[in-house]
């Protein structure tokens, strides 16, 4: 990964990496962004100002009640959006488009029902300009890599929701992108088939030293698996604190401390900086986030 | 519930999951009767009304006997295959071109939001023209021959095809194609490799469609302009024959049948299956 100078220079000033977690390049840059939307009641902020700063190999979650634009935020960095206003970098670059260096891992159903499961993980691989053979040794490499080398010819409706995900996983992480962007991927999966994938995507995200990027609306979800965790707020759609997770992996959804810290997240879910000077062990990241107050445009 | 006994035994014993069926399903034969009996039942009641109206003094309906006989001795003396192989010719011929044409326009419509604006009004609008209409005009300008009924054939189904494949695109899923867009399909490659794969269910629903229009705009234009089964048909009503007729409305619609429940309704039961959409409204 090649140093960007420009953006680590303009990073100094910025209250970023003072939690002692060094990280020499930013992945992901969002400065001032907002979206608009048309609503029936009028022109409506989907995303207010939002900044945020995701340093490369990093695990950060999004969390924020519906209506937030946490997801918004996500399809912005996916390049599936463009910004009303505001910057967005991904290594220094301008996002212009969806691309292979930030690969999407979606809610559900967004795998091809057309395709078997091999031939999903070999489809971006053969966009990238493998051979068969060459795409079809990585897909088998990937599909081994999520535990589920035995179903690579079966059909994607014989699959439980959890190999889906794996299968999804699997088939954007074959195409080695820098960021993988996950959107509420384990929302419809039963409780069991979470705590497994939550274990597996540590597992995989501390092995490959991708950066993600992880929405969800489950402050639990949140805290075991990010770095950071980011709470945003909805009407508009604002980052409200970013809270540290200075825990050891792997953590598990039951973990005392993963439960003790969602519960200070949760807290600045629901009220924004009621709970500064209480916070259970980690650094409230409150000058991190665009101050409530601030003039609305 | 008297499936209580069976329901043990109904589980195949490769089923994986957890799934239990909450009605055991009927044994193959009983299944096969339920299936069978009532079009039986109907064929039957058919049978024996047709002959009632048919033995009446006054009528010159011919009784379904005679007219059976008709038929076979039509089928043997080849007389009737040669007819119906032309019009069946022209039919290929005919559906083809609607087929390239209704699907190549419908996923333009579909994937071009100012051509579909411009254009789909009319096509819904075709799409319930009685194809008839189009006759006289297509012998005015191509004259009696069966360039004008393959045009009349081709113009009555586009339409339906032309639309069918327009709603299958519309209906992809959003996330489908946004995902195919973070794996790097682009233009072309997005079309031939993601819509049209996604959207061949509702393609093949669409030219199903399309076959059925295709075939009843054929006839017409045979029965007018006098080729193929038309003329056999035009014959038989110059000499009064109604069994000749009868069999003829019997051999269409048998070729009908077979095109659809063998060729249509099997592709899209594979089609369907293999996605795990589930597989409704098939008798046959």
């Amino acid at each position: 990964m090649s140093a960007q100078p420009d953006t680590t220079a303009a990073l100094a000033h910025e209250p970023h990496a003072g939690d002692g977690q060094v990280h020499d390049d930013v992945a992901l840059h969002l400065h001032d962004v907002s979206r608009y939307y048309a609503g029936t009641t009028g022109r409506g902020h989907a995303l207010d100002n939002v900044s945020l700063d995701i340093a490369c190999g990093e695990f950060v979650c999004i969390v924020g009640p519906s209506g937030c634009g946490k997801s918004t935020l996500l399809d912005i960095l996916a390049g599936h959006q463009q910004p009303d206003a505001g910057e967005v970098l991904a290594h220094g670059e301008r996002i212009d488009g969806p691309g292979r260096r930030r690969m999407v891992v979606f809610q559900e159903h967004a795998l091809f029902p057309w395709l078997n499961v091999i031939e999903n993980v070999e489809f971006g691989l053969h966009r990238a300009g493998h051979d068969q053979v060459t795409a079809r040794r990585i897909a088998h490499n990937w599909l081994e890599r999520v535990h589920l080398p035995d179903v690579a010819t079966a059909r994607i409706h014989e699959l439980s929701g959890g190999m889906k995900q794996r299968v999804a996983l699997a088939r954007a992480l074959s195409l080695d992108p820098e960021v993988l962007l996950m959107d509420e991927p384990f929302a419809a999966l039963d409780a069991q088939t979470r705590d497994h994938l939550h274990a597996e995507v540590q597992e995989l995200w501390q092995d490959t030293g991708k950066t993600i990027v992880f929405v969800t609306h489950n402050v639990r979800e949140a805290v075991v698996l990010g770095d950071r965790v980011a709470v945003m707020a909805a009407k508009p759609g604002r980052m409200r604190a970013v809270v540290n997770v200075p825990l050891p992996r792997t953590r598990l959804l039951e973990d005392p401390e993963v439960v003790a810290l969602a519960r200070v997240v949760g807290h600045y879910l629901r009220d924004g900086a009621a709970l500064d000077g209480e916070v259970f062990d980690a650094t409230p990241r409150d000058e991190a986030a665009p101050t409530e107050t601030a003039d609305a445009p | 519930m008297t499936t209580a006994s069976t329901a043990s035994t109904a589980r195949r014993p490769g089923e994986t999951s957890g799934e239990e069926r909450i009605v055991a399903p009927r044994t193959r034969s009983s299944r096969t009767v339920s299936v069978l009996v009532p079009p039986l039942v109907t064929a039957i009641v058919g049978l024996v009304g047709w002959q009632l109206l048919a033995s009446r003094p006054s009528t010159s309906l011919t009784g379904p006997v005679t007219t059976l006989r008709t038929l076979l001795a039509l089928t043997y003396n080849g007389q009737l295959a040669s007819d119906l192989g032309r019009t069946l010719v022209l039919m290929g011929i005919g559906f083809s071109g609607s087929a390239i044409a209704g699907v190549l326009l419908g996923l333009v419509l579909g994937s071009n939001s100012l051509a579909d604006r411009g254009l789909s009004p009319y096509l819904v609008g075709l799409q319930s023209l009685p194809s008839a209409v189009w006759i006289p005009l297509a012998v005015i300008i191509g004259g009696t021959n069966v360039t004008s009924v393959i045009a009349v054939t081709v113009l009555g189904a586009i339409p339906s095809i032309a639309i069918g494949t327009r709603d299958a695109v519309h209906s992809i899923p959003p996330l489908i194609i946004r995902a195919a867009q973070t794996l790097g399909a682009r233009g072309r490659t997005m079309m031939t490799r993601v819509v049209v794969p996604a959207a061949l269910p509702g393609i093949v629903d669409g030219l199903q469609h399309g076959w059925a229009f295709a075939f009843r705009s054929l006839i017409a234009a045979e029965l007018i302009l006098g080729t193929g089964i038309g003329a056999f048909l035009g014959v038989a009503k110059k000499e009064d024959r109604v069994d000749k007729v009868l069999s003829v409305v019997i051999s269409v619609l048998i070729v009908g049948l077979v095109v659809d429940r063998l060729g249509f309704a099997r592709i899209r039961r594979t089609l369907r299956r293999r996605r795990g959409m589930p597989v409704v409204g098939d008798l046959l």
